[in-house]
């Protein structure tokens, strides 16, 4: 189920609403069964490798809890887990690198493998739940309160990816759900859905259209141009849905973590990562970076390539392409560059230093923003290409229609407006149901206009004759 | 109630619940949304302000034009699988084609003139079916498949079509190529519709696979490899169609739903006319034409032509008129365009008629902030028409 589709909000509206009539274990039941539907209507047979996966984590996370202290015992489930992972995402990039060093009429043809919906977010939780339960976390039972862990939907799909910690005592506290967590609900969904709806989906007809082209055409003005908009589409199409996501969960009553934090603000690579899918970050942070970090001890060359490699895994983790790891290995490259200018950064005076942050500022915009094209590019020749017009600025001739640009302008205008004050809002504490505040009336104001403009760009069907002058 | 609301709620308990729901005032809210979106619907604002926007009171006025669907693509790009359905048994095929872009199937008025006071125009397709059968009694069936900023990319999608498709193809075929084609990009999802069609389906990937390397094949390897010619809303093929077409025919009892098309067009009018008034970009700006969608239409072009001809039709290429009051171009860009629209009639041998002054400045409409670029009236239909029959007529008798 599409969280765009009018399906995902007569669901939601359902859902919320006998979530809300029923109490203790009856609403554990009924959140489970409100994802399974979810997760079903995309298509009802991965329930049974959602369960199944599922059912084997609950049960490795009772044996790890009983032979704690035994690395075979979470290292055998774990590997299991990855390898289901591996089949599904990675069996056709093996293939492809098979078939590289296979004669050209002997080429291994592939079985048509779909990719369960979500199966890289479920994994990781799958996999973090028996890394906390190994390191003395509690286990969690019974059965259908450990498959609703990674099988809410509201995180399902795209997460933000949760940690034990921050699910078990939100599930053992559920109580009635506050009118303040309601409306930031209903705000965060409405929000989400412009932000997509409107947004993202207006960015995309450019940048699909840029990328699908012929690039080596591409001037190098407007191959700046095509890296940006696309860096903006994924921020706006991503954190859309984490603000669906969120706000649905606020809606039953689960604090979900923020998954990002004005990124494009970041004054440094590694900062970036902190404002970035930031659920994502402290996951690999957590479970693969600190331990390899750790392992690596005082050599200092040691702990850079380890970076490289930990952000080469992120990019792996996307997509199983090398675009994909070359743009995690781009982000490695770029924090340790960082890491090694930062002495110099230091023993700058206070004025320079100042100038050297704004200098940090512009080329982390600028060195994220070009790492885009590796992640959307069609191959790694298209990315190259690109890089080459963008590293020469051999031709600055705009040959884009001028509203292209002008929608890139609108949304670097919303980011650097409407996120922020969002964000403010979101982050205040009003009195939000009070009828005497200002933003108790002014709600269905606001929800009117979004309702309006979701409805207005659910379709792409719309041309109007002048639009493109 | 609730402090924070971000991530560092989390350890808040207060947030998982403890106040009771305010049900009345929830109550209020929830109805209050629903009453101001019932009228939210009913008046057009983004439309309002546009007309607000405008000069000094002008206002563009679009005549009505004599359309059918045996005779035009009345979908105008939107829909070309529904629209072309309409002719393709053998004894409804059209015997000529125009492809074009908006000059082809709209009329312009002069400001502020009323459009109920004038008759449907009749646009240059029909006109030169017209004047053929004045002038040899015959009566030749022309299909009119222009789109807004149809480029030669959406244009070489559709001439496929033409040519592989229907059992009987057009005899006689007329390209329009505008300057202003050659700055888009893209192929639509009113055209990718034809996807839906398995013999079309089946002739593009043929001609995607045989020119890879031709500027515009990422965009045919796109449309092809995707499901874009699939509606956003596909009609009863499963449960979750099903569900989700129900729900949405619920929403047709909000008016904002049902005028939801009709407020996006005008909310994007008020963009542009912003964009016009406030920033001064207007559609006669000079704008350049090159990189990647030049080089795209270029090629685009080239193999339309080829195809086209080689498929057994006469084909027929014209500069499209320009209005004399405007200088869109970069000279230089203009001459190289032109040198290669006429080159790219050489090798298919059809014929090629510059008609760039063929419609004189008192027959052109208004738009905005002045002259109208694109868009002539009926009258300049008329010269139009008569223009393409002095460059093409004995050639397109013969061959029709």
């Amino acid at each position: 189920m599409l969280f765009t589709s009018y399906t995902y909000l007569v669901f939601l509206v359902l859902a919320v609403l006998v979530i809300r009539l029923t109490r203790g274990i009856a609403r554990e039941y009924v959140l489970l069964a409100a994802s399974l539907v979810f997760y079903a209507w995309w298509d009802v047979r991965f329930l049974v490798v959602l369960l199944g996966l599922g059912a084997f984590t609950y049960m490795a996370g009772r044996g790890i809890a009983r032979h704690r202290g035994r690395p075979r015992a979470l290292i055998l489930p774990i590997a299991a887990i990855l390898l289901v992972l591996g089949v599904f995402k990675y069996t056709g990039l093996l293939v492809d690198l098979i078939n590289l060093m296979r004669p050209a009429d002997s080429l291994w043809s592939l079985p048509g493998i779909i990719l369960p919906l979500g199966i890289s977010f479920y994994t990781f939780e799958c996999v973090s739940y028996l890394i906390d339960v190994y390191k003395g976390g509690e286990e969690l039972q019974p059965l259908r309160r450990f498959l609703l862990f990674p099988a809410f939907w509201p995180h399902m799909v795209a997460g933000p990816i949760l940690r034990l910690k921050e699910f078990a005592p939100q599930l053992s506290a559920l109580g009635p759900v506050t009118a303040a967590s309601t409306l930031y609900g209903v705000d965060r969904v409405l929000a989400g859905l412009v932000k997509k709806l409107v947004i993202a989906n207006a960015l995309a007809e450019f940048v699909d259209r840029g990328f699908a082209g012929d690039v080596s055409q591409v001037s190098g003005l407007d191959s700046w141009v095509l890296a940006l908009a696309f860096g903006l589409q994924i921020y706006f199409d991503f954190s859309a849905y984490t603000d669906i996501a969120i706000g649905s969960a606020r809606l039953v009553g689960f604090v979900f973590p923020e998954n990002f934090n004005l990124p494009y603000h970041a004054t440094s690579p590694s900062e970036f990562w902190n404002r970035w899918h930031m659920t994502l970050s402290r996951w690999i942070r957590d479970y693969v970076f600190f331990p390899l970090n750790l392992k690596a001890g005082r050599r200092i060359w040691l702990r850079h390539a380890y970076l490289v490699f930990t952000m080469a895994l992120v990019g792996l983790w996307h997509g199983a392409g090398l675009t994909f790891v070359l743009w995690g290995v781009w982000h490695g490259v770029l924090m340790v560059t960082h890491r090694l200018c930062q002495p110099v950064g230091r023993r700058l005076p206070a004025f320079v230093g100042s100038v050297w942050g704004g200098i940090g500022f512009v080329a982390t915009v600028a060195l994220v923003n070009a790492g885009w094209v590796l992640f959307r590019a069609t191959s790694v020749s298209q990315a190259f290409e690109l890089f080459g017009e963008m590293f020469t600025l051999q031709n600055l001739t705009p040959a884009y229609g001028v509203n292209d640009y002008l929608t890139c302008l609108g949304a670097i205008a919303a980011y650097l407006v409407a996120e922020p004050l969002l964000k403010k809002l979101w982050d205040r504490n009003p009195d939000v149901t009070g009828i005497s505040e200002l933003s108790y009336w002014l709600r269905p104001a606001f929800y009117v206009v979004a309702l309006t403009l979701t409805m207005m760009f659910d379709t792409t069907s719309t041309a109007f004759i002048y639009f493109q002058f | 109630m609730e402090r924070r609301l971000g991530a560092s709620a989390l350890s808040d308990p207060k947030c998982a619940g403890g106040i009771e729901l305010h049900v009345a005032r929830m109550t209020g809210l929830a109805a209050l949304t629903l009453g101001l979106l019932a009228v939210a619907g009913t008046f057009d604002c983004a439309g309002w302000l546009a007309q607000r926007l405008t000069d000094s009171g002008r206002r563009t006025s679009m005549q009505q034009v004599v359309e059918s669907p045996g005779a035009h693509d009345i979908s105008h790009g939107d829909d070309l699988l529904a629209a072309f359905a309409r002719v393709r048994n053998p004894e409804q095929a059209p015997q000529a084609l125009v492809i074009g872009n908006s000059q082809q199937y709209t009329a312009s008025l002069p400001p502020n003139a009323d459009a109920s006071a004038f008759a449907p125009a009749s646009l240059t397709s029909d006109l030169l079916a017209a004047r053929i059968e004045a002038d040899t009694g015959r009566k030749v069936q022309f299909y009119n498949a222009a789109a807004p900023n149809q480029n030669l990319v959406e244009a070489l999608w559709q001439g496929i079509y033409w040519a592989k498709v229907p059992t009987t193809p057009p005899r006689a075929i007329l390209v329009q190529a505008s300057f202003d084609m050659f700055r888009k990009g893209g192929i639509r999802a009113g055209f990718a519709t034809l996807l839906r069609d398995p013999q079309f389906a089946r002739h593009v990937d043929i001609w995607a696979a045989a020119h890879s390397e031709r500027a515009y094949a990422p965009l045919f390897a796109s449309q092809t490899r995707s499901d874009a010619g699939e509606p956003t809303i596909r009609v009863g093929e499963s449960i979750q169609e099903r569900v989700e077409l129900a729900i949405r025919e619920a929403a047709t009892a909000l008016a904002v739903y049902r005028n939801r098309q009709q407020l996006r067009a005008s909310l994007l009018g008020l963009l542009y006319t912003a964009r016009v008034r406030l920033l001064g970009i207007s559609p006669t700006s000079r704008r350049h034409i090159t990189g990647a969608p030049y080089a795209q239409n270029i090629h685009a072009l080239e193999d339309l032509l080829a195809m086209l001809t080689e498929s057994g039709a006469s084909v027929y290429l014209y500069n499209a008129p320009v209005n004399p009051k405007v200088a869109m171009f970069y000279a230089e860009e203009h001459r190289a365009y032109l040198d290669a629209i006429a080159a790219a009639c050489v090798a298919p041998r059809c014929r090629f008629a510059n008609l760039e002054h063929a419609v004189p400045a008192d027959e052109w409409g208004y738009w905005i902030d002045g002259p109208d670029p694109i868009h002539i009236s009926e009258a300049g239909h008329r010269t139009l028409a008569s223009a393409l029959y002095q460059a093409f007529g004995p050639h397109l008798l013969e061959a029709l």
